[in-house]
């Protein structure tokens, strides 16, 4: 089960940002859900208490958690044809109440497949089942999630991983329905078992379902990759390249490809060596190859976006271009060379891993590797005609980053905002530059651009982003929340709260019905959980580089001490195991306050040369481990019948989970930083811990 | 003095600690309030004036300004949100109170026939009563003029502005003039008498009184059409084709200089056989001496999950327009094609070589073909 979820939820959170659209917002959402439909599975579970008949055999869970990952993946990908027009995104209220609906199915049943194997599985004697079969579920998503991470997230398409999935539940359900000797779902099993395994061989899922993402453009690159989905498709004459649905551009895109190109790299006298983050197959290489360059190193982290750009562009074939797959953070830190000019070609700040490249320290690193009259240019959507007050406060945060590192920065306003920045005074007359220089362009020029124009537009939005906006740091990530709301921004703000509203009251409601001294401090261990899982990603991120093995290796080690610390939890069941429960939540207090600190010192280690790794795996399981134990000790501690107490703690750690996954993410750690969020996970724990203690004898 | 016991000092400590960690939550709210809601004028202000074109019927007041034809209940808005109705009365609450004033070459908007190469002093209040799913100024369209940044701008001072800085038009676009449709005319009525000339570029989407009303004092109008499916029409804008098309036979009855702009959308609007459609018509109804400009899209807003248009796409629309008997076709959004110059509909000479919003050589002398004579359609000059 606990496989199944990991790999589940992996191969939905792809599928839902091909579908929906990538930033932080929509992954803390479809992550939040997740885990609350799950949690208000396992509390349902509380009804089967009242049955005195078993209500289904035990191998019908296997067996249904098997097929609806495939079933709903495959009207995930259809169903947007149905409910959207062409083209269209979804807006914030119907993402939700969609994303409800879609992972219901899946995620109830899971929730409710908890208390319902704590039933079949319980004796008498069997007093440590409950947290023997949550840390068996953790093991099984470690399992899962590191095959998965590891091999199939680059060899093994997404419904062919979910298919080999169904094929896996469908043998254990074999296997149950033999031992229970239930008629009906042994039949079944063989029956989709053979039934899968012919349809691997004559029927690709893959390639049919695919067509519904692009349904009137002819696809002729498509790849799940661990940084999302890649995707070429042609209309006419015309190559569309697409990142998780999302167009990056098509070819003939001259005016993007020009714009981040000039405005920075004609303000130099010479530039030799050209740094260039993203993006540099759509065209922006030919662009910087009408200079007398020496080299250009155009880093990209996606091997898949250089691989379509040699097959479908010629924009990657000169000798002068060297092409690096790598994280822009870790390529720096690696100091390898200096530059004249530096390119960024980035999307917009929208999640944290993007923020990274937008941030106080990264402009710092950056600037070690500058020559003395270098350039950096960034873009930022446009804002046309009119700044909002989201739009200020993004832009105000940027600028104030840049002007932080540099002493002049200038905004040219085309169809993006490009922000340029130098210690050497910038030439805001760009296209009397172009023109003195003699470049051949087609838009970035006297005949398309007036620089009196840009320079009264430019003044407009400088004038509008003073005092705007706080510095964006790593431990700080203001830009990516402000990012979000320009982002949410878009939509109809009195329709998306109400789905918001009632979510939340139901959750409320159904929290505040079961919370006791005891489930607080699963709730809080939960929230934690999530919390911390988000910390340690971001603070990784941010210390090493965005490496994808690496993380995945985090996120095992998370799964990893989950079950090792419900495993050893489950062996101190004896003795006062209220003084250790109230325990095991101030050291989770003591071990978040003392996290900040551990980070700070992680910088310096990075400054030092030594590695992190072991530092982030030994911490994350520690956390996890604690938190593990204290799943044991609440089962053991909490009133009522086994199926109750399971129904209660799983449910309640995972609706937690579920708003400490986007809490935390959207709102607290962009809004306060990492150090007052560790502070704050801190001060709830202790808070848990202390209300546990106040009511140890009751 | 009456002490407290260990319990109570650690409930109370318990509780002080909760409301810190709480308290950044009210940071979190106070953002979720802004989104959430906006400040409601209390009736009419300095940027309010009584609207034109309204009624009063038993439900609320009905206003007569677009074919959305609203009825406002008390304190609420039209679907233009700029239009309220206050103690029975219905005002417009976007007069003088522009969030947008910028000074754009005339070629932008686009007017490609109507005092080429001049300055145009541009402005717009929040506000529109379409709902584009790509629309390029959604920050200002799809809001009201409560909720946006306002300059203080009434009509006196965009007409001194405008002289001032040298500009021979005043441009009502960016969102939609017919919306602050008060402003638009008291302003174009002032501009009038200072002989600066008044363009708008509009959706066209308003009723026909009101639209004679504001012709007799614009001098140009550009319209997107944006499709010749009224199905398509309203999922991609919320709108009706049909007053478009009574739109644009009332401005050229008017006398007003008219340009269409139509958008080819991949997936929306690029069917061959539909444009064809939309230029038969044009031609049977007399706009063949009207530019059409098919503009390239780009993703936006809303409609994200598209590509641009395939250049070959505009060509072939193009040639389309011109086999049907449209003389002066142009392609927007494509720096460098030659269907941004402008060719003699007689002798196929180019008379002007247009790059962007420059004219690079003129051949057109008081308003015919320098090479054949043929009349030329347009305002190439202020007429005094």
């Amino acid at each position: 089960m606990g496989a199944t979820a990991i790999v589940t939820q992996i191969v939905f959170l792809r599928e839902f940002l091909n579908v929906f659209q990538g930033n932080e917002l929509v992954i803390g959402i479809v992550l939040s859900l997740w885990m609350a439909i799950t949690g208000l599975g396992a509390l349902t579970g509380r009804l089967l208490e009242k049955g005195g008949q078993k209500i289904a055999p035990l191998s019908t869970i296997p067996l249904v958690l098997g097929l609806l990952p495939l079933v709903t993946a495959f009207y995930l990908r259809y169903a947007r044809n149905l409910l959207l027009e062409p083209g269209m995104i979804f807006d914030l209220a119907q993402f939700i109440v969609f994303s409800f609906l879609f992972l219901l199915p899946f995620c109830f049943t899971a929730g409710f497949a908890f208390p319902f194997l704590v039933r079949a599985a319980f004796t008498p004697r069997a007093n440590k089942i409950i947290p023997r079969l949550y840390a068996w579920e953790a093991l099984g998503s470690v399992l899962g999630g590191s095959a998965f991470s590891i091999l199939a997230a680059y060899f093994i398409p997404a419904f062919k991983m979910l298919t080999f999935l169904a094929l896996f539940n469908c043998v254990a359900a074999l296997f149950l329905a033999l031992k229970e000797k239930a008629c009906i779902p042994f039949f079944f099993s063989l029956f989709l078992l053979i039934g899968g395994g012919l349809s691997l061989k004559a029927l690709n899922l893959d390639l049919l379902t695919r067509a519904y993402l692009f349904p009137h453009e002819r696809i002729i690159y498509f790849q799940d990759t661990p940084y999302g989905n890649v995707t070429v498709t042609t209309l006419g004459a015309q190559k569309n390249f697409y990142e998780n649905g999302l167009l990056l551009s098509s070819s003939e895109d001259i005016i993007t490809a020009e714009e981040s190109v000039h405005y920075a790299m004609a303000q130099h006298p010479a530039p030799r060596y050209v740094l260039l983050i993203s993006g540099g197959f759509l065209g922006l290489t030919a662009e910087i190859l009408k200079y007398p360059v020496k080299e250009i190193h155009y880093v990209e982290l996606n091997p898949a976006l250089t691989e379509i750009g040699r097959l479908y562009t010629p924009h990657l074939s000169d000798p002068r271009i060297r092409i690096v797959n790598m994280d822009a953070r870790l390529f720096l830190r690696q100091k390898r060379h200096t530059y004249d000019v530096v390119l960024m070609n980035l999307p917009e700040p929208q999640t944290a891993q993007v923020n990274r490249l937008y941030t106080d320290e990264f402009f710092q690193e950056l600037k070690c590797l500058l020559e003395p009259k270098a350039i950096v240019s960034l873009s930022l959507p446009s804002s046309a005609d009119y700044l909002s007050y989201e739009a200020r406060e993004l832009k105000g945060s940027i600028l104030k980053t840049l002007k932080k590192n540099f002493h002049h920065v200038h905004i040219f306003p085309g169809e993006k905002d490009f922000m340029v920045a130098s210690d050497t005074p910038i030439e805001t007359n760009i296209t009397t530059l172009i023109e003195e220089k003699g470049l051949p362009t087609r838009y970035v020029n006297k005949y398309y651009l007036s620089d009196e124009v840009l320079a009264r537009r430019s003044k407009f939005i400088t004038e509008r982003l003073e005092k705007r906006g706080a510095v964006n740091k790593d431990f700080f990530p203001i830009a990516y929340h402000r990012s979000l709301l320009l982002w949410i921004s878009q939509f109809d703000r009195s329709i998306w709260a109400w789905p918001i509203a009632a979510f939340a009251l139901i959750i409320m409601a159904v929290t505040l019905r079961y919370l006791t001294p005891i489930t607080a401090g699963i709730f809080v261990g939960g929230f934690s959980a999530s919390a911390l899982e988000v910390v340690l990603l971001l603070s990784f991120q941010v210390l090493y580089g965005f490496v994808y093995q690496m993380l995945s290796i985090i996120i095992t080690a998370f799964m990893a001490g989950l079950a090792f610390g419900a495993l050893g939890g489950a062996r101190w069941l004896s003795g006062n195991v209220m003084k250790k429960y109230i325990l095991s939540q101030y050291a989770l207090a003591f071990l978040s306050f003392l996290l900040p600190l551990l980070l700070l010192g992680g910088k310096v280690a990075i400054g030092a040369h030594i590695s992190l790794t072991p530092f982030f795996i030994v911490t994350t399981f520690i956390l996890a481990g604690i938190i593990g134990t204290e799943f044991s000790f609440a089962s053991h501690l909490s009133a009522g019948t086994p199926i109750r107490r399971a129904a209660q703690i799983y449910g309640l750690d995972l609706i937690g989970s579920a708003l400490g996954a986007i809490i935390v993410s959207v709102f607290i750690i962009p809004l306060w930083g990492l150090l007052w969020s560790c502070t704050t996970l801190g001060c709830l724990n202790a808070i848990s811990g202390t209300i546990a203690f106040l009511y140890r004898k009751g | 003095m009456e002490k407290i016991t260990k319990r109570e000092f650690i409930k109370y400590l318990a509780a002080g600690l909760s409301s810190a960690c709480l308290s950044p939550c009210l940071d979190a709210l106070s953002l979720i309030a802004r989104l959430g809601g906006n400040a409601r004028a209390e009736g009419p202000n300095r940027w309010s004036r009584e609207a034109m074109f309204y009624e009063k019927t038993e439900r609320g007041i009905r206003c007569l300004k677009c074919p959305h034809s609203c009825v406002i209940k008390e304190n609420g808005t039209g679907i233009c949100r700029n239009r309220m109705n206050y103690r029975g009365k219905l005002y417009t609450i976007a007069y003088g109170n522009p969030c947008a004033v910028h000074i754009d070459p005339i070629e932008k908007k686009p007017f490609f026939h109507f005092l080429p190469a001049s300055r145009s002093f541009s402005i717009a209040t929040a506000g529109c009563n379409l709902r584009c799913l790509n629309c390029q100024n959604w920050q200002i369209s799809q809001f009201s003029p409560l909720d946006t940044y306002n300059i203080d701008f009434p009509p006196s001072r965009v007409v001194a502005e405008s002289l001032s800085n040298n500009c021979a038009s005043i441009a009502y676009t960016y969102s939609e003039p017919t919306t602050f449709f008060e402003y638009t005319y008291d302003t174009a009525r002032i501009a009038r008498e200072k002989k600066i000339k008044n363009v708008i570029k509009s959706s066209g989407y308003i009723n026909e009184i009101p639209l004679r009303y504001l012709s007799k004092v614009i001098d140009a109008a550009n319209i997107d059409l944006k499709c010749f499916d009224d199905g398509i029409y309203q999922k991609l804008s919320g709108a009706r084709l049909e007053p478009v098309l009574n739109t644009l036979k009332v401005l050229k009855e008017e006398g007003v200089w008219l340009e269409i702009t139509n958008l080819i959308v991949p997936e929306w609007t690029d069917n061959l056989n539909t444009i064809k459609k939309m230029c038969e018509w044009l031609r049977n109804n007399g706009f063949s001496n009207v530019p059409l400009h098919f503009t390239r899209f780009t993703p936006m807003y809303k409609l994200t999950h598209l590509p641009l248009t395939p250049i070959s796409t505009m060509e072939k629309a193009r040639e389309i327009a011109i086999n049907t008997g449209l003389n002066y076709v142009y392609l927007g959004n494509v720096p460098g094609h030659p269907a941004e110059n402008t060719y003699c509909p007689q002798c196929k000479k180019m008379i002007i070589e247009r790059k962007g919003f420059t004219i690079l050589a003129n051949h057109v002398s008081k308003g015919k073909c320098r090479f054949c004579g043929y009349p030329i359609a347009g305002v190439f000059a202020i007429s005094t």
